[in-house]
């Protein structure tokens, strides 16, 4: 089993009412699937805002983790967004 | 006179002889310089003579309303201060939101400048087409909030004159403090490179404006049409938690996420604060607790800021504002604090004192690192015992800043000046660039940022001209040129420079490149703008204010930590390293400018206008 997590509201963004997801499916998972799975890859990929992901306590680029990252079971992935300042 | 836009007169107040003066616009100016820093830096070249004190009574503070003030134009709300810095001692200028701006112009002005200094503290009134000058003596003294709440009752029972605007400085820019601010209409800030001090040294408590005058608009229709699809726009943008939350939605992930200064730049928010810890110090957190309602600026549709009630917690102060995310960062990851108390309790008697945030967030830091290595001691601090994490200690060191008591009096004035007057201890640990505590958004994760903080005239700022905003695969691709060199380097300053000139807030362009600064000053002033003319003339005439000055390539210092040297071990910017000297050499040459001194040349000036100046400071080839 795999926990995914937004912070700061990313998943009102994503249009989904929960912040936790849990994915039981084959395990390691590419974070790609893993995004399929949870259907949020379009629609993270059309916010144009840098999206980072943590996990095992590394924190890595959207695109990056999309690419390299394979999640094993019972981790917990969290993604969220840098969005300005000021 | 320009068809729109500008009330084609701007005010010169001596505060010495009591002398007010009206002038009209030299209209090239406003064709050339449109508005903002750029007008001024132009105002101040003629105004001050050559390395003029910025505390002297020779010195000048201006304050300059925007072509966009006024009009209803979306975003289009913030006004610009101008002088020298104490800090720097080169050009500096800083803006705000409120509504002081649009009231300038209503009033009949687009501009104050101020020279002089009076024998005793006064606050200018600005009424249509008058100004006058009153004592200011029985507020001197008082907070910002306090005093600025005087005064208006005051105006209201004398003057009958109800929501008049406001402008001032707190007890801080009495003393000159170097990191005084200017604050205005309560908690608006002004805040970057110690104008506050510039503003307080005329002997200038608060300006009060109160106008009712009609701004021309160039092309009504116009303005109205791209404001109807600016509002289209926005339903469809994802706007609501910047509308809930304000920048302060943002800590979470930059704390996570590398964005925000960690330990004083020098390590990785992931190492300290988990998910949990990093949540608790966004505003969403704060705000289902605290928020009472928002607030806006003058034609904003988002409304970033919010007031709050604190009734408990470490301390619970009551009536406040949401601090911004920079405050937030400065007072929470930067210091390794994890109560979210403490960055709220910061930012009220910062604002209190008039005393910018980022820099005394910064200097907090700075001092803790030097306490922890043994360069300071209880001896330096009035017994303070500075600790990574401790939140208390913090804001004793913050209410001597406040105060300007005991150590208060070297710490009031920045990372640089303490350090320079505690002897240079600790001075590996000043995280500044050129004595400028800078913004809290790291150039390991947005490249274009290290050249903005370390080469741009106003150093330090996050919200220079930059290619910074950016997070892409090829970030570190600097050798083969790429996104954040050279000409994209000057392009997207350009479009950076006509924003602050406008006097649009950059809140509305995280929302989409719907939001043109052009197709806004068009609109409302009649000009064509040709944006990267305008971008050079304008980043042109504030160096050149520093270079008329002596300030050269060497003089623009930054901490190598800052850059990643040596770089970071772990998160998005794991290894990442800024060549910043890189960055600024290609910059400066697609600008026009030499490569020693980073001055420009004199065709680079005279191809955008800049014929007097090219004489006086540019170089020949």
């Amino acid at each position: 089993m795999i926990t995914v997590r937004f912070l700061s509201g990313l998943e009102r963004r994503l249009g989904l009412s929960e912040n936790n997801y849990i994915y039981e499916g084959p395990v390691p998972v590419s974070f790609r699937t893993l995004c399929e799975q949870v259907n949020i890859l379009n629609e993270m990929d059309a916010i144009k805002k840098p999206l980072l992901v943590n996990c095992s306590g590394e924190t890595l680029t959207w695109d990056k983790a999309l690419c390299e990252l394979n999640v094993p079971d019972g981790e917990t992935v969290i993604m969220f967004m840098i969005n300005g300042g000021g | 006179m320009l068809q729109g836009g500008y009330m084609g007169k701007y005010l010169v107040v001596d505060t010495t002889t009591g002398a007010i003066e009206t002038k009209d616009w030299n209209e090239d100016y406003l064709k050339d310089f449109v508005g903002g820093p750029a007008l001024g830096a132009r105002m101040l070249w003629d105004m001050m003579p050559a390395h003029t004190d910025a505390l002297a009574p020779e010195s000048v503070f201006g304050f300059l309303a925007s072509p966009l003030n006024g009009t209803n134009v979306l975003f289009g709300g913030r006004y610009t201060v101008v002088s020298k810095s104490p800090v720097t001692n080169g050009f500096n200028d800083a803006n705000s939101g409120g509504f002081f701006g649009p009231e300038l112009k209503k009033a009949g002005f687009d501009a104050l400048f101020i020279k002089g200094k009076s024998e005793k503290p006064v606050y200018l009134l600005i009424t249509d087409d008058a100004c006058e000058i009153r004592d200011a003596s029985h507020v001197w003294g008082q907070d910002y909030y306090e005093a600025e709440e005087t005064v208006r009752k005051e105006i209201e029972e004398k003057d009958g004159l109800k929501n008049v605007r406001t402008a001032g400085i707190g007890p801080a820019g009495e003393r000159g403090s170097h990191m005084a601010a200017v604050m205005n209409d309560m908690h608006h800030t002004a805040g970057r490179g110690g104008p506050g001090a510039v503003l307080g040294a005329k002997g200038v408590k608060m300006v009060c404006v109160k106008g009712t005058k009609k701004i021309p608009i160039a092309d009504a229709d116009k303005v109205n049409e791209l404001k109807k699809g600016y509002l289209a726009a926005l339903k469809e943008a994802d706007i609501d938690f910047f509308k809930d939350h304000g920048s302060g939605e943002a800590a979470t992930g930059c704390i996570l996420g590398n964005d925000a200064s960690t330990r004083n730049w020098s390590a990785v928010g992931s190492d300290y604060y988990t998910p949990e810890e990093a949540e608790k110090l966004g505003a969403p957190w704060a705000d289902e607790r605290y928020k009472v309602k928002s607030k806006a600026c003058a034609a904003c549709p988002l409304g970033c800021g919010a007031l709050y009630k604190v009734e408990d917690g470490a301390y619970p102060i009551g009536d406040t504002t949401r601090p911004q995310y920079e405050t937030i960062a400065a007072f929470s990851s930067n210091i390794l604090v994890k109560d979210p108390a403490v960055n709220i309790y910061a930012n009220d008697l910062l604002n209190r004192a008039g005393i910018d945030t980022i820099s005394a967030g910064g200097t907090v830091a700075w001092a803790i690192e030097a306490f922890e290595n043994g360069d300071l001691t209880e001896e330096d601090t009035d017994g303070i015992k500075l600790a990574w994490g401790d939140g208390n200690a913090a804001i004793e060191l913050v209410k001597k800043m406040c105060s300007g008591e005991g150590c208060g009096a070297i710490f009031q004035h920045g990372t640089k000046y303490a350090c320079e007057a505690l002897g240079g201890r600790g001075a590996q640990f000043m995280t500044t660039f050129s004595g400028i505590e800078p913004g809290q958004h790291d150039p390991r994760l947005m490249p274009g940022l290290g050249r903005a903080y370390k080469w741009d005239p106003v150093p330090g700022r996050h919200v220079k001209g930059t290619t910074g905003y950016i997070i892409e695969d090829d970030k570190y691709n600097f050798e083969e040129g790429g996104p954040h060199t050279g000409a994209a380097d000057v392009e997207a300053t350009s479009y950076t420079e006509l924003e602050s000139a406008a006097g649009f807030c950059q809140f509305g362009g995280i929302y989409g490149s719907q939001f043109s600064a052009v197709e806004d000053v068009e609109a409302v002033t009649g000009l064509t703008i040709d944006l990267d003319s305008y971008g050079r003339r304008s980043f042109l005439m504030r160096l050149s204010f520093n270079v008329r000055e002596g300030i050269e390539r060497k003089d623009y210092t930054a901490n190598p930590r800052n850059l990643g040297f040596p770089a970071l071990k772990g998160g998005p910017t794991k290894g990442a390293q800024i060549p910043v000297d890189l960055l600024g050499e290609r910059f400066f040459e697609a600008l026009g400018c030499d490569q020693e001194h980073f001055w420009p040349y004199k065709d680079a000036l005279k191809a955008v206008g800049l014929n007097d100046v090219a004489e006086e400071i540019g170089l020949e080839r």
